[in-house]
């Protein structure tokens, strides 16, 4: 069976190409799509969520509002009881100051892929193959949350697939 | 207030093609110091107020408490500010600088927003109630025609200069048949016409040939004179708006282009993108420099004026007005019009995901042109190769 990918973008954010692009991308890379079109709402992120297990949530964004927006998409994820890991890319904020990785990852997202760098495709290539493997223990996501005293991640048996997990708030 | 479509005949009358950015800063100072940059950088510039995601959506409390706690709003948010600041700001503009402002908002809801604006002594704008809801939202074509009516007739009421810009030229940003861009103008321009709208202007963003660009503006013009012939009106022509070339060579290169091809049809106002757009919003420097080398390049004579394809302008003409006609047949009211062609497949925006349109129109590229289709593309490479052409074409070059 395909891995699955729900594939959504944030409440204000009404560009479409990004997901029309990752959709075929993730198509061609053996992936099972379910694209939820611009503007997403929160809600029906969730309602998705719920009516079907998916092995990676993905969150593109190219508006600059994905670090004031995005977070409430993990919490809520989170708080439905999600255990996939939640993915985000695009372009992430409008200002040139950077620290928005570091922000998002805090948020509860296991990959943020930025635009502006180079070769940030290559590494979303990267992190899906590594979703296929099962979880050593050795990302930042967990090595954070180690520091931070929080519960190991669990891993999916059935498939290997690392599951997130959940985040302590600071 | 400034007559916009007077101000942008008369002054690329004397100054070429005008050029005008996209710019939005969260606080009126950064707005004022934008607005003043841009009006004072070159004789043939038009100031823009562009507005940020929250205030598209109505997400107005959402704007609100981005500005209070001082985030990066990705525009300026309109209904946070007083509307006596904002005419305030509006004022200072026109009597320091006499440049008219165009406020750019991409809502499929707009009728708040106008309101604003008639409040703030504001009468140009643009979009359209499907060139702003099928691209760009996920509200019900019928409510967004509902609500553009109620909005154009807030303007048309506020002053005598009343100004939309039908968005139509720009849907999708690439891969679509410039016949299907040009019909969806004219049926959009009839219906602001008929809203009360003093005057319009019709959009053509560019694709991947300037001789089909070129040839498309003609038709353009030629179904405006056809068919929105009372009102006073201008065209506005944009650089590519698709996946955009990442190096500094393939912007100047693809700049050059569209700007050849504007300046050989007389298109009257350009809107104009920066090097940096692939990667981020621009700065105010960055925009004002690129609005400077847009006027450089139209003012020299060295542009290479693309042929003119005689063959493809009465083709594109032709399917434009096969398009118009066909939904004009449909009901004699515009708004009503343009709900049963999308209803009905009359009208299709290839890869426009909106539960309004059909989405099983495709663009091929042949020869170099964009194709309409009704082929499901063949493969996924395919696909991503048309979606890439321009940085293809514009960027690899030695």
């Amino acid at each position: 069976m395909k891995p699955s990918v729900l594939l959504s973008t944030i409440p204000s954010d009404s560009h479409s190409w990004n997901l029309i692009f990752l959709q075929l991308f993730l198509t061609e890379r053996g992936f099972d799509v379910v694209s939820l079109g611009p503007c997403t709402p929160i809600a029906l992120i969730i309602e998705t969520a719920a009516k079907r297990k998916f092995d990676l949530h993905l969150v593109s964004t190219v508006n600059g509002h994905g670090i004031i927006e995005a977070p409430a998409i993990a919490a809520a994820l989170f708080d439905a009881g999600n255990m996939a890991p939640i993915a985000i890319g695009g372009k992430l904020d409008t200002g040139t100051n950077g620290g928005s990785k570091q922000a998002l990852e805090r948020a509860g997202f296991a990959g943020v892929f930025e635009d502006d760098q180079a070769n940030v495709f290559a590494e979303f290539e990267t992190f899906l193959k590594l979703l296929a493997k099962p979880c050593s223990g050795m990302c930042k996501t967990c090595k954070s949350r180690k520091s931070n005293g929080s519960p190991s991640p669990v891993l999916n048996g059935s498939n290997g697939l690392r599951t997130a997990p959940r985040m302590m708030s600071l | 207030m400034i007559d916009f479509n007077s101000y942008v005949k008369e002054t690329s009358l004397a100054h070429g093609p005008l050029v005008q950015p996209r710019m939005g800063m969260a606080s009126i100072a950064q707005m004022r110091r934008g607005l003043l940059q841009t009006a004072r950088a070159n004789p043939a510039t038009v100031c823009t107020i562009t507005l940020d995601s929250f205030t598209r959506l109505r997400a107005f409390d959402k704007a609100q408490a981005a500005l209070d706690a001082g985030d990066h709003l990705n525009g300026f948010p309109i209904m946070a500010h007083a509307a006596e600041a904002i005419a305030e700001l509006v004022d200072t503009v026109t009597f320091e600088t006499g440049r008219p402002i165009q406020v750019r908002h991409g809502s499929a809801m707009p009728s708040p927003i106008f309101a604003r604006l008639a409040d703030a002594g504001i009468t140009a704008t643009e979009g359209g109630p499907v060139s702003y809801c099928l691209p760009y939202s996920r509200q019900p074509l019928r409510d967004a025609i509902d609500d553009w009516r109620k909005g154009c007739a807030v303007l048309a009421e506020a002053s005598n200069h009343s100004h939309i810009e039908s968005f139509a030229g720009c849907m999708m940003g690439q891969l679509a048949d410039p016949a299907l861009l040009i019909a969806l103008n004219i049926l959009e321009a009839r219906f602001l016409m008929q809203s009360g709208i003093a005057s319009v202007s019709c959009s053509y963003a560019q694709g991947i040939n300037p001789r089909q660009d070129r040839a498309a503006l003609r038709a353009l013009r030629s179904m405006m004179a056809e068919y929105v012939p009372k009102v006073p009106s201008h065209i506005v022509v944009y650089a590519f708006m698709g996946l955009f070339p990442q190096s500094l060579n393939g912007y100047c290169r693809i700049n050059h282009d569209i700007m050849a091809t504007a300046k050989s049809e007389g298109a009257e106002r350009i809107i104009v993108k920066t090097p940096v757009e692939s990667r981020r919003i621009p700065t105010v420097d960055e925009n004002i420099a690129s609005l400077d080398f847009a006027h450089f390049c139209m003012s020299d004579h060295t542009l290479k004026i693309p042929d003119f394809d005689d063959t493809e302008y009465h083709r594109v003409h032709q399917r434009a007005r096969d398009l118009v006609e066909a939904a004009l047949d449909l009901h004699p009211d515009p708004g009503e019009a343009l709900l049963r062609a999308f209803a009905t497949g009359t009208l299709d925006v290839p890869y426009c995901l909106h539960d309004a349109n059909k989405n099983a129109a495709r663009t091929k590229i042949v020869d170099g042109y964009y194709r309409h289709s009704d082929q499901p593309d063949q493969t996924t490479q395919a696909f991503l190769e048309a979606v890439r052409f321009n940085q293809t074409q514009y960027d690899n070059v030695l």
